[in-house]
């Protein structure tokens, strides 16, 4: 090897070996994250990807899945070219057609079934990934659909909802000041870089933290000065037994109680009933390490509480176990005060928790019909209707087989991958029953098989983006051109919105007018943010002072923060209780058939639902769908490590190796979640949802295991 | 420049992120049954009643006086005069594994051709001035790369480079 | 200072080398008769197989690079007759002497070969030195050959079956032994080794000792005979030793040579000045604590580095080693540690006909012998701590980041425990 060759066997930038290093952005998880990527390009083709130092978020690192990047969006299975079902639905039989025919065709039938059954019977859903959500929304309401839906029907919503049930609005921890960090299921040393850096600093400051989960972990093992183990779906019962500790302890402020709360007298009379002993039992934490955990939050208010997008809500018990938690806060005088939980503004997605005025949420709801049918799960989950303004998708299998409230005809599916729903394999069954299936991706999910249309779509390598983190912007461009014949998946709603020539300008006017639309009041252009070398500060800070909703009342019902929800209260419904209370959150199969319990989507880190399963990289750190469970219930069943087992319920069965670890309690099997061959959801029942929120019972359902072939 | 590669273990939490920059640097072909430089590993020990988690990333040690290169019958292994990472030339390698076998981390990988090929602390990239693919990756900021200098002053606290110093003095 | 290195293999060069690390301005000459760069034998098969081409033979470059680099005066023009250790002089063919303050024998090692009828011959051929493989590949090239015998089932020997079977000459590897590699291999290893050899089309004959050779044959010591073109030796190696061997004065008053030159952890000989290294001599067998002839290239090599070092007045250690090899024949890898005839506790994993197989033999929960079918990577940490079990006065625990290793390489953590002694 010569010196140039060497150079360019080590990837190096420069002109003699012809790679260049261009700026874009990890899309593989969610935009609260989206770190920046240097992309090594050499002929037109990504060659190696790396982090942008000084980014925020990442500064130059990357976790496990964003260094993947190169074989994400390399990986075999990609959707070539659009293509048109010829076999029945499931065959997988497919002809290839030319853009042109497919946009005419879709928006050719999709007028006709607005024609013949109104705009309501078609579902706009989006999976993963989530930046392409405003032109969704948009396209479902100049439709003239309430039925837009996304993934976050069991993501980050619930716990969202909750906060807005309690507070007016989501509240963040001021972890800068925070005297106790309460983790809930936080294993950030983990999975969370990003937040893993904030522990540090909690504790070099002196910090207190306190973690509660089910599973040891890295991060309980290294940054708590107390560790709660506890069965899944107890944490609601545990919050209110520290509440009750709180209490009595005196560490709750009675001033701030009097001025800002509502429902006080009736938390406190719940919460009596949660005795360290009694909750012990619920729990599985010794009760003395429970009067710890209250001591150590007590002693060192301000609290703050972190709880991942969606471990809690995962229960049928989800929501209240999230008001529960919430609760804590709200007693010991930590919202809306310095250390505490601060009141956030903004629902955006493209930026994300932007601190500046953008057009993003006039875009997305500014041609929302005034008066528009029951969105699906409107009825059934009164919480989520209150809180939200899309369907729940956790609803969508019954509301299409049910016919309920209304027949369905369409689905327009973006990234939508079944497997995310419990009893995945039943929709087919509500495929059935519709007239037109539209899907888009970028490798082929199961839905492919079953769509009329399957579309190819990019990945944020691939197109222009522009994203918002905290008072910070950018804009990338792309840094390949599209594989094959894909294209972004905004893109593809404005063309469709042109050919069905709905009456909405800027979505016709397409998406990188409708980019310079959002921040056409800011003091920059796209071209300035995509030619900076970082995001670029944008200083125009609308954010409320500290103690503003203490002044002027939170955005409740009340005013107050809402210990007793004024919201539930008013659905009328006896089954669901306007304070946090705790009831038992299986499902109700046969204990004894089912000893075990099944936690369905316990993360890993090389994986992301299913989209790092077909990724060669990522996967080969896990290369098969491995049960966790614990040394105890491998013995009682004959099982050693790398047995195949069967984990079984009454509603499924998958296969899948065995993993022995003492890092869960005797009687917890935990699996991660998307995979083809292995899918854990088809295990639970589809109506295992919590009542308020609709979210899915993921993380707590009974099940057993066997040696495979027993 | 002298370049020394350390893991703190405290930080480590063998997420694999080093492994996958490790195999996009050096275009690793997993689905062809290449295995990457780097290797992440979590290991969960019974003691005396109660359980330890490890968490480690290894690759190429990068030993001071490093028996591959003694053990290599082609002279393929060599150090670099500036980085001192143990570098290799695979053209002569006879596929014999001698290296392997006088590696105490399991270090050498053999390619589709029988041909010795390993962690080369990314050395063209640290002699351009980049940090190698792994350390720069690595989000928990435990691996770490540091001149001599840089190392006796940090002087890392649960470093493995130590367990390996101490490993290869046994030898 | 001036020093002598005589012989420029493996260890020779490494001497070389590290002597001028320690004295920039030494004197070095080397005395090598072939004027050849160091050559590594284990390389010849690999050669003779056009695995490599000849200059791969070499692995440290052409004696004009090292020479470059190394800065010393070869002298391939003079024979060297005779060390005389206590005066520190060189006694040379033609009758010169020179004398040194440091002097290195590195003679090597060279093919054993037993008195045998009709030895040597134009169709009997060794496997030790560069000449022997262009010599064998050279007979190949033109002749025809139809049947061969390889006498000595060794780590040479199969290699030689091989190149013979890959050129498609029906061959038959006989020795006095009752199996394959008998000092290293477990007798089932050798057994499932054997298997293995023999489905690739190689046959094997036992208990023969070769008393003759033939035109178109090898006569065994029991009088049977197989038919053969050519035969190939490959029954094993003798030190060097005659050029220190003290012929002349009394006993005990010259360089102490046993199988080979026996050396100090130094490398010093018995006599002041004089040092030896690499297949000449004997180093550690730490395992037993006696000194043998060790034979392996990586043991050559730190033993030219030690001695050169020394001689150049550092203070350096190379404690030796244990016995250890690896064998890649066939694209199956053969690794032996230890002393194959240990008796003990037998712990084994995995399935001997399967991709990976362990056995140890381990005393009082400390390894005394290992065989691995399979996996290099695997053979490298054992090897290693079984050394640090022989230097721990205790039983040792695998450090973790081996243990781990080892899992990633298809042991299961019960078996680790098993080769720890059962400590946990």
């Amino acid at each position: 090897m010569n010196e140039l060759e060497r150079r360019i066997k080590a990837k190096l930038p420069g002109e003699d070996t012809g790679i260049t290093v261009r700026r874009s952005l990890c899309d593989i998880c969610a935009p609260g994250t989206h770190c920046g990527l240097s992309v090594y390009v050499k002929d037109g083709r990504v060659i190696k990807v790396e982090g942008v130092d000084g980014y925020p978020n990442n500064d130059g690192h990357l976790c496990v899945r964003g260094a993947s990047n190169r074989q994400y969006l390399y990986r075999k299975g990609r959707l070539k070219y659009p293509m048109r079902r010829t076999g029945p639905r499931g065959s997988g039989e497919y002809e290839r057609i030319s853009w042109e025919e497919a946009y005419a065709e879709i928006s050719k039938k999709l007028l006709k079934i607005r024609e013949q059954y109104g705009a309501s019977s078609v579902i706009w859903y989006t999976g993963y990934t989530k930046w392409l959500r405003p032109w969704l929304r948009r396209i479902a309401y100049s439709f003239g659909s309430p039925n837009y839906g996304t993934e976050s029907s069991a993501c980050a919503k619930a716990t969202m909802i909750a906060w807005k049930d309690i507070c007016g609005k989501v509240c963040r921890g001021d972890a800068k000041n925070a005297g106790v960090y309460m983790g809930w299921g936080s294993n950030a040393a983990f999975n969370k870089f990003t937040q893993a850096k904030m522990l540090r600093g909690i504790r070099e400051r002196g910090g207190k933290i306190v973690i509660i989960d089910t599973r040891v972990t890295p991060t309980s093992e290294r940054f708590a000065d107390v560790f709660l183990q506890i069965h899944p779906g107890t944490d609601g019962a545990l919050a209110l037994c520290i509440g009750n500790l709180l209490i009595q302890k005196g560490y709750i402020d009675k001033d701030y109680i009097d001025k800002y709360v509502h429902g006080f007298d009736a938390y406190e009379r719940l919460v009596r009933e949660y005795t360290p002993e009694r909750v012990s039992r619920i729990t599985g934490a010794a009760p003395e390490l429970i009067e710890r955990a209250a001591d150590v939050m007590g002693q060192n208010l301000p609290a703050i509480s972190y709880t991942p997008s969606a471990a809690i809500p995962h229960h049928i018990n989800g929501y209240n176990a999230m008001r529960a938690i919430i609760s804590l806060m709200v007693i010991t005088g930590g919202i809306d005060v310095k250390g505490g939980s601060l009141l956030g503004d903004s629902d955006g997605i493209v930026a994300e928790a932007i601190g500046f005025p953008s057009h993003e949420q006039e875009f997305c709801y500014g041609t929302r019909p005034e008066h528009l049918d029951k969105r699906i799960g409107e009825e059934r989950f009164p919480l989520w209707a209150a809180k939200t303004n899309e369907m729940q998708a956790g609803d969508m299998l019954r509301a299409i087989l049910e016919e309920d409230p209304r027949p369905y005809k369409a689905l327009v599916a973006l990234g939508m991958n079944q497997r995310m729903f419990l009893e995945s394999d039943k929709y087919p069954e509500a495929y059935e029953k519709l007239d037109l299936i539209v899907a888009t991706d970028i490798v082929k999910t199961d839905i492919c098989d079953y769509a009329d249309y399957v579309l190819p779509v990019c990945t944020s390598l691939e197109r222009v983006n522009l994203k918002g983190y905290g008072n910070l912007l950018t804009a990338t461009k792309a840094v390949v051109e599209p594989l094959y014949e894909s294209v972004n998946d905004a893109e593809f709603l404005c063309e469709l919105a042109r050919r069905m020539d709905l009456d909405d300008n800027l979505l016709k006017a397409g998406y990188e007018a409708d980019l310079r639309y959002f921040i056409s009041d800011l003091p920059v252009t796209l071209e300035e943010l995509q030619e900076a070398e970082l995001p670029l500060p944008v200083k125009l800070d609308t954010s409320k002072p500290l103690g503003y909703y203490l002044e002027h009342g939170f955005p409740t019902p009340s005013g107050k923060l809402e210990l007793y929800s004024e919201t539930i209260a008013a659905t009328g419904r006896a089954d669901l209780d306007p304070l946090p209370s705790y009831y038992d959150a299986f499902n109700t199969a046969d204990e004894e058939a089912y000893p075990l319990t099944l936690i369905a989507g316990a993360r890993i880190a090389n994986g992301l639902h299913s989209r790092m399963h077909e990724v060669p990289w990522a996967r080969s750190l896990r290369p098969e769908p491995t049960v966790d469970m614990h040394q105890k219930d491998a013995d009682a069943r004959g099982i050693r490590e790398g047995d195949t087992v069967e984990i079984y319920t009454g509603v499924g069965m998958i296969r899948v190796k065995a993993h022995i670890t003492a890092a869960g309690l005797p009687g917890d099997v935990y699996m991660y979640h998307g995979y083809k061959e292995a899918n854990v959801n088809n295990l639970i029942d589809r109506n295992h949802l919590d009542p308020y929120s609709g979210f899915a019972g993921y993380r707590q359902s009974r099940c057993n295991v066997r040696k495979a072939g027993e | 420049m002298k370049y020394i590669f350390d893991l703190n273990t405290e930080n480590c939490v063998g997420c694999g992120a080093c492994s996958v920059a490790c195999m996009d640097q050096n275009d690793t072909d997993t689905e062809r049954g290449e295995k990457p430089f780097r290797v992440v590993s979590t290991l969960e020990q019974g003691y005396r009643g109660e359980t330890r988690w490890s968490y480690i990333s290894v690759a190429c040690m990068h030993c001071e006086d490093a028996p591959c290169i003694k053990a290599c019958p082609c002279g393929c292994l060599f150090k670099d005069e500036e980085t001192n990472f143990t570098i290799y030339d695979n053209t002569n390698c006879i596929g014999c594994h001698s290296c392997a076998m006088a590696c105490p981390f399991g270090a050498p990988r053999f390619n589709e051709e029988g041909k010795m090929v390993k962690c080369d602390g990314c050395n063209d990239r640290v002699k351009a001035g980049l940090k190698p693919a792994c350390v720069k990756a690595c989000p928990f900021d435990a691996l770490k790369m540091y001149s001599e200098d840089e190392y006796k002053q940090a002087h890392p606290a649960r470093g493995i480079h130590d367990i390996v110093q101490q490993l290869l003095r046994q030898e | 200072m001036r020093y002598a290195i005589v012989g420029f293999g493996c260890a020779g060069f490494n001497a070389a080398r590290a002597i001028r690390t320690e004295d920039p301005s030494g004197e070095i000459h080397v005395f090598e008769q072939t004027g050849a760069p160091p050559a590594n034998p284990m390389l010849t098969t690999y050669y003779a197989s056009e695995a490599i081409n000849f200059n791969a033979v070499f692995p440290f470059g052409t004696l004009e690079e090292i020479r470059a680099k190394y800065d010393f005066v070869i002298h391939s023009e003079v024979k060297v007759a005779h060390v005389r250790a206590e005066s520190r002089e060189l006694v040379f063919e033609n009758g010169s002497v020179e004398s040194f303050d440091r002097i290195l024998v590195a003679t090597g090692a060279r093919a054993f070969v037993p008195p045998i009828e009709g030895y040597p011959s134009d169709h009997a051929f060794l496997m030790r030195t560069t000449a022997d493989a262009v010599r064998l590949k050279t007979y190949l090239d033109a002749t025809p050959v139809r049947k061969a015998v390889v006498v000595g089932a060794s780590m040479v020997g199969i290699k030689v079956a091989e190149l013979l079977l890959n050129r498609g000459i029906e061959t038959v590897i006989a020795d006095f032994a009752e199996f394959l590699f008998p000092v290293a291999a477990f007798r089932d290893v050798a057994e499932e080794l054997e298997e293995r050899v023999r489905s690739r089309g190689i046959r094997f004959a036992w208990h023969k000792g070769v008393a003759g050779i033939g035109e178109r044959c090898v006569r065994f010591s029991d009088g049977t005979e197989l038919e053969a073109d050519i035969v190939c030796l490959c029954i094993g190696t003798r030190a060097n030793t005659e050029l220190v061997a003290n012929k002349e004065v009394v006993e005990g008053e010259g360089v102490r040579v046993n199988r080979g030159i026996v050396v100090d952890e130094h490398m010093r000989t018995s006599v002041f000045g004089v040092y030896a290294a690499g297949d000449c001599c004997e180093g550690k067998n730490l395992l037993t604590g006696e000194t043998m002839i060790i034979g392996l290239w990586q043991n050559a090599g730190f033993q030219g580095d030690t001695a050169g070092h020394n001689m150049a007045g550092a203070n350096r250690v190379y404690r030796g080693t244990i016995p250890h090899n690896i064998t890649h024949f066939m694209d199956i890898y053969f690794i032996g540690i230890g002393d194959n005839r240990a008796i003990g506790e037998m712990v084994t994993y995995g399935d001997i006909k399967g991709p990976l197989f362990v056995k140890a033999v381990q005393q009082k929960g400390c390894l005394k012998c290992v065989n691995i079918i399979g996996s290099s990577e695997v053979g490298g940490i054992l090897k290693s701590f079984f050394l640090k079990q022989l230097s721990s006065a205790a039983s040792a625990h695998l450090p973790t980041v081996q243990r781990m290793v080892l899992m990633k390489n298809g042991l299961p953590a019960d078996f680790i425990d098993l080769l720890e002694g059962g400590l946990r």
